[in-house]
This record gives C-alpha cells, sequence and structure tokens, in this order.
C-alpha cells in the first residue's frame, strides 16, 4: 500500500497507516534476505528471539539484527470495562501470530509491552500486590517498583515528552512483509480496545555481508543531509556497529529474576518478564561526520585514545576491558572528554561474577543490557495520533527508535545517567548539556520517552486482568 | 606564486575580491592566505567559499585545537577525515570533511602543485547539503584558472 507522506500527516488511519510502507519499502529491494538457523519453540520470554544469526566484522563477533522493525503505541479505549474479554481477544490473535509465523528473524516476533497508565488505571489493587520491586533502587529508601515513570535526562532538551501509553506492541522480522500483515491483524482485531498513539518504523544493519547497508541507501534514497557521509555497510547511521555479542547482554540476563535484582513479589507472576525503554532519538549526521573526525568519533563513541584503525566499523568490547568509574574520570580529566560506551560500562556492565537464578554464571565485565534499537526515517513517527504534540513534521529525519531491555527502570536510568557523565559512584563530571565532550550526545536530540515493563509470554495479554477483584 | 582563480562560484557568490560577497583577504607572516567570499541570510542560512594558499610549502598545515582540556594547548592537522583523492579535470584533490578555523563544517578539497598546497571548501549548512557541496565544489574545482604572478 502506498501513501504520501502528506496523507499519512494529515490524519490517515491508524489501521492504514500500520500496513503502509512508505520509505521503508525499499528495504527489501535493497538487502537479501539473510540465511537464519530456525529454532524450535517458543520461549517463555517475550523479549527473546531465536535463531539470531551470528556474523563477524574485524574479528568481532555481533549478533545480526532484524532488517525490520515496527513499534505502535496505544491506549486502551475509552469506557473498556470487560478487560477478561480483552485479555481473550488479545491473546487468541497473539496465538495466531504464533501459529503462522516462526519466533525467529524470518518469521515474525512480536513483544507486547505494558506502561504504568495501564497498571494504574485498570489493575491498580493487583499491581499493587504483584509488580516487582527494584531491591537496588530501594535501599536507600521506600520501595521503588521495577517500573517506574520515565524521567528526562541530563542531556536531554526540556521538550522531550514523557509518554503515557498503556501498552507498546514491538515487531520484528527481516520480513517487512510480515510485519505489515502482523502488525495489521493486531491492529484490526484490537479495534474498539485499543486506539492507536503512534506507530514507529526503521531498519538496521543489511551490510555485513558488503554493500552500503540498510541505513546508508535508506537515508541517501529519503535524501537525509549527511546521508552520504554514512560508510558503507553501517549497521546504524553513526558508524559503528552497536551488537558487538560482547556489548548485548546475554539472553536471560535481563530478565526480573536472573540477577536477583528484583523482588518478584508472593507469586513470582512476572517471573521472566523484563523491563523494556523506549524513545526516539533525532540523529544529526552532519554534526557528527562534519563536525568530528573518525579519531574523535572513536573517542568519544568508545573511549578517548583508543587506537582503533581508520574506517573501523565494528571495535571490540570484551568483558575485559570494561571501564570503571574511575577510569571515566581519568579520561574526563585528562582528555575533557567520555567515551559513549565507557561511561555506560561503569553502569551496565557487571562488577562481579553473578550466578544467575537460571544457573548460568555471569562473569564480571558482562553486558547487562539488551538492544533492540533500529534506525529510522520517521519524522519522528510514522504517523501519530496527535501529529502537533508529537511534533510530527513532512519529510524525512534521520534517527533512532531506541528500544532496550534491562531489568529494570532504575537500572536503565543507571545506564543512561552515566552516558551523561553521573557515574553510579555518585560522581558528576560537570559536563554542560550536550557538551562536545559527551560526543554522541551533542549530536543527539531526545523527542520521547516510556518506559514499559515487558510480562513473560504467558502473561503478555492484559496482565493481571485475571487477578482483578 | 601562481593562484587560482574560479570561473564559476555556487550562486549568489561571484569570486569578486572588493565585490559584494567578499568576505576578505588575509595573508599570514608564512605568507600563506585566505580568501573568503560569504552569502548569509539570517538567522543560519550560508553560502561560504574559501579559497587558500600554502607557497612553498606542500605539508599539511597544523591548527590549534580548540577542543582541547582547558589549559592545555594542542596542534591538530587543519583538514582532518580525509576521503579518496579524486581527479577532477586537471586536478587531483583530496576531500577532507572534518577541518578547522574558517573551514569548519565545510567540505574541503586539497591539491598540491608547483610545490606548494592549495585548498577550496564551501560550507554545508542550509540551505545547501553534503551532496549538494560536493556538486558545487566539483564545478568550482573544474573551473579553475591558474594565475601566475607577472613578471
Amino acid at each position: 500500500m502506498k501513501l504520501t507522506r502528506r496523507e499519512l500527516l494529515v490524519g490517515g488511519a491508524a489501521a492504514t497507516a500500520v500496513a503502509a510502507a512508505g520509505v521503508y519499502e525499499l528495504v527489501d529491494e535493497l538487502t537479501e534476505k539473510p540465511v537464519r538457523r530456525f529454532g524450535g519453540g517458543r520461549a517463555p520470554e517475550q523479549h527473546l528471539l531465536d535463531g539470531m544469526r551470528i556474523a563477524e566484522d574485524n574479528g568481532v563477533e555481533i549478533v545480526v539484527p532484524t532488517l525490520h522493525h515496527q513499534i505502535v503505541t496505544a491506549r486502551l479505549a475509552p469506557g473498556l470495562t470487560d478487560l477478561r474479554e480483552a485479555q481473550r481477544t488479545l491473546e487468541d490473535v497473539l496465538r495466531s501470530l504464533d501459529d503462522d509465523y516462526e519466533d525467529t528473524p524470518a518469521g515474525l516476533a512480536v513483544t507486547v509491552a505494558w506502561g504504568l497508565p495501564y497498571f494504574r488505571a485498570k489493575v491498580a489493587a493487583a499491581a499493587n500486590r504483584h509488580l516487582p520491586i527494584d531491591r537496588r533502587a530501594s535501599a536507600s529508601g521506600r520501595p521503588k517498583r521495577a517500573l517506574l515513570d520515565a524521567i528526562r535526562f541530563p542531556s536531554d532538551p526540556g521538550e522531550t515528552i514523557l509518554e503515557d501509553n498503556d501498552a507498546a506492541f514491538l515487531f520484528r522480522s527481516d520480513r517487512f512483509e510480515h510485519i505489515q500483515s502482523g502488525s495489521t491483524r493486531v491492529i484490526d482485531r484490537l479495534d474498539g480496545i485499543f486506539e492507536p498513539t503512534s506507530i514507529r518504523k526503521g531498519f538496521a544493519g543489511g551490510g555485513f555481508e558488503g554493500g552500503k547497508g540498510l541505513p546508508k541507501a535508506l537515508a541517501q534514497a529519503a535524501g537525509v543531509p549527511g546521508a552520504d557521509l554514512i560508510p558503507d555497510g553501517s549497521e546504524l547511521f553513526l558508524g559503528f556497529t552497536s551488537t558487538q555479542r560482547h556489548a548485548l547482554g546475554p539472553p536471560r540476563i535481563v530478565n526480573f529474576e536472573t540477577l536477583g535484582l528484583v523482588d518478584l513479589g508472593p507469586r513470582g507472576y512476572f517471573h521472566g518478564g523484563t523491563h523494556m525503554h523506549l524513545s526516539h532519538i533525532y540523529e544529526n549526521l552532519e554534526a557528527w561526520y562534519l563536525d568530528f573526525d573518525f579519531a574523535e568519533r572513536v573517542d568519544t563513541t568508545f573511549r578517548p585514545r583508543l587506537r582503533v584503525e581508520p574506517g573501523t566499523r565494528t571495535v571490540p568490547q570484551p568483558p575485559q576491558s570494561a571501564a570503571s568509574p574511575r577510569d571515566v574520570r581519568s579520561d574526563f580529566r585528562r582528555f575533557g572528554a567520555i567515551g559513549h560506551s565507557s561511561s555506560m560500562q561503569a553502569a551496565t556492565r557487571l562488577q562481579a561474577d553473578v550466578m544467575g537464578a537460571d544457573g548460568t554464571l555471569y562473569r564480571r565485565g558482562t553486558a547487562v543490557p539488551q538492544r533492540a534499537d533500529f534506525n529510522t526515517l520517521d519524522n519522528p513517527f510514522f504517523w501519530s495520533s496527535q501529529p502537533e504534540r508529537d511534533g510530527m513534521t513532512d519529510g524525512p529525519a534521520a534517527g533512532l527508535h531506541f528500544v532496550v531491555f534491562n531489568p529494570s527502570s532504575d537500572d536503565f536510568h543507571r545506564g543512561r545517567l552515566a552516558m551523561d557523565g553521573v557515574l553510579p559512584d555518585g560522581t558528576r563530571l560537570p559536563f554542560a548539556a550536550r557538551a562536545r565532550g559527551q560526543g554522541l550526545n551533542s549530536v543527539l536530540q531526545t523527542t520521547h520517552r516510556q518506559n514499559f515493563l515487558v510480562p513473560p509470554r504467558r502473561h503478555r495479554s492484559f496482565p493481571l486482568a485475571e487477578l482483578r477483584a | 606564486m601562481a593562484v587560482y582563480c574560479p570561473t564559476w562560484m555556487p550562486s549568489p557568490l561571484d569570486g569578486r575580491i572588493g565585490g559584494q560577497w567578499d568576505n576578505g583577504v588575509s595573508i599570514r607572516r608564512d605568507r600563506s592566505y585566505l580568501v573568503s567570499f560569504l552569502w548569509h541570510e539570517p538567522p543560519a542560512q550560508d553560502v561560504h567559499v574559501n579559497f587558500r594558499g600554502y607557497p612553498g610549502r606542500t605539508k599539511m598545515p597544523l591548527c590549534e585545537d580548540d577542543n582541547a582540556p582547558p589549559g592545555r594547548r594542542r596542534l591538530i592537522a587543519c583538514f582532518r577525515d580525509p576521503k579518496p583523492a579524486r581527479r577532477i579535470g586537471r586536478f587531483r584533490v583530496t576531500p577532507y570533511t572534518v577541518n578547522e578555523g574558517v573551514d569548519q563544517w565545510h567540505v574541503l578539497y586539497l591539491w598540491r602543485s608547483g610545490g606548494s598546497l592549495f585548498t577550496v571548501s564551501q560550507h554545508v549548512a542550509k540551505p545547501l547539503t553534503y551532496r549538494r557541496v560536493v556538486a558545487d565544489l566539483d564545478r568550482l574545482v573544474r573551473g579553475l584558472v591558474r594565475v601566475d604572478p607577472a613578471a
């Protein structure tokens, strides 16, 4: 289905927009489908995707991201009272998708996440009892839940919108038509139950086997400023691979129960669940590539004075070289700059060996967050129910729909604060907002944020509704 | 030394020293020169082209690093992030995308001739894009005319 962007912006229906392709239609023309290994059965966790392929670049193992992504955020329809019926309807359509598609990149992965507005408005009593508590965040005061309201970070503009969606549906696949079909089925079936608030589309990778890769090819096709400066084969617009195996958490490390960060409550209702942060970020490609030379891009993406051969896309980040807060402070004193990765490693890598609840020994230096972010040309969304509030603008813009799974909101907040020089040991490096020494942060502009809870697959549809008094 | 004069400039610039869009001519003690042309429309629209020459030397010039930590002085190459060299007309130019001083946020073409180093750069700023600036510089360089000093 082809719609002009103008048609979408001036009030096209969500059901139409969800199946529309826009510029993303080019993705299937620009890539060959990777050969996938299929896995069997569906994991209890919604956030895991089976059959992810491992590639290698510069001697570094990379988890190959799915090519296509789509997110639909939604609010519950006003007047919805029969949650059990809504629960059955949603579960019915999700199961039908499970039956029709493999839970692999070649099929379709659907992750349903729920925001605090849902828990507060619809299942408040059950939520009070069963929403997980973040033990670490609660240690210094009153109990804090694993799911908190999103906050603005020091480098966020004051205008960053903190969203209040009831739910978010994340669709991932190597096949765009699977996403179109799957998301359309969900939205159509849930008519009268959900009212979509935004549709967000995007892409990642596609260049590991050679060629330009999707970010450059699509940015050039869309005429985005700075598109020609993106290095060929880049996984993302900013030129570096972000899905090195060592930079991503192992599969179940972000489960609420795995690291013991979270108290699951009396019945362990959300055992196998996790936390998801969703944001949209504009990326100023011309600023990144015309104001930072390659060495500076490495310095501020990874760590100052890291020696990397010019043109390298994938930079090793093994557990044994994870930076500590002390390293970050030292870098700041010596160079007036910190690395995006190294600053966050102090908060996002394990500081000691941990025996996980799943029986896995997670070694010191292991990454915890699992990123599922993808580039976009949405401006800022593909479709919005509130175009004025969301700042919907005609024409494409380089950006990132940032999706990451962590064991809790606080765990995400710690990592994101560290990116702004607020380290987990309490150190505050005196950066101005979006200072050049923060590298990446200086070319990013966050427009929207929200935190969600991702229930385990068994409770993915209207969690806690069956326990409502 | 010889200089290179444009026979084409991006609109509305006309390349006339002393003309409407003249943004200054400066010559340093080392005899290197900068000739600049600028059209500016507030708040932030520019068409800005700089010509530089470094007589008698071909080494990469060095600039103060404006981003050095406070209190520290550091010299860095004035032109960085080179792209593969290209042949444009009679010139073999190396494009640089990260540049210092008045060439900051410009795409800069550098070439060497007769034991001297020459550059021309154009600002990537609204209403222009990187792609448009590269096209402008290609056309500008193709039209450069060498002018030798009068005896």
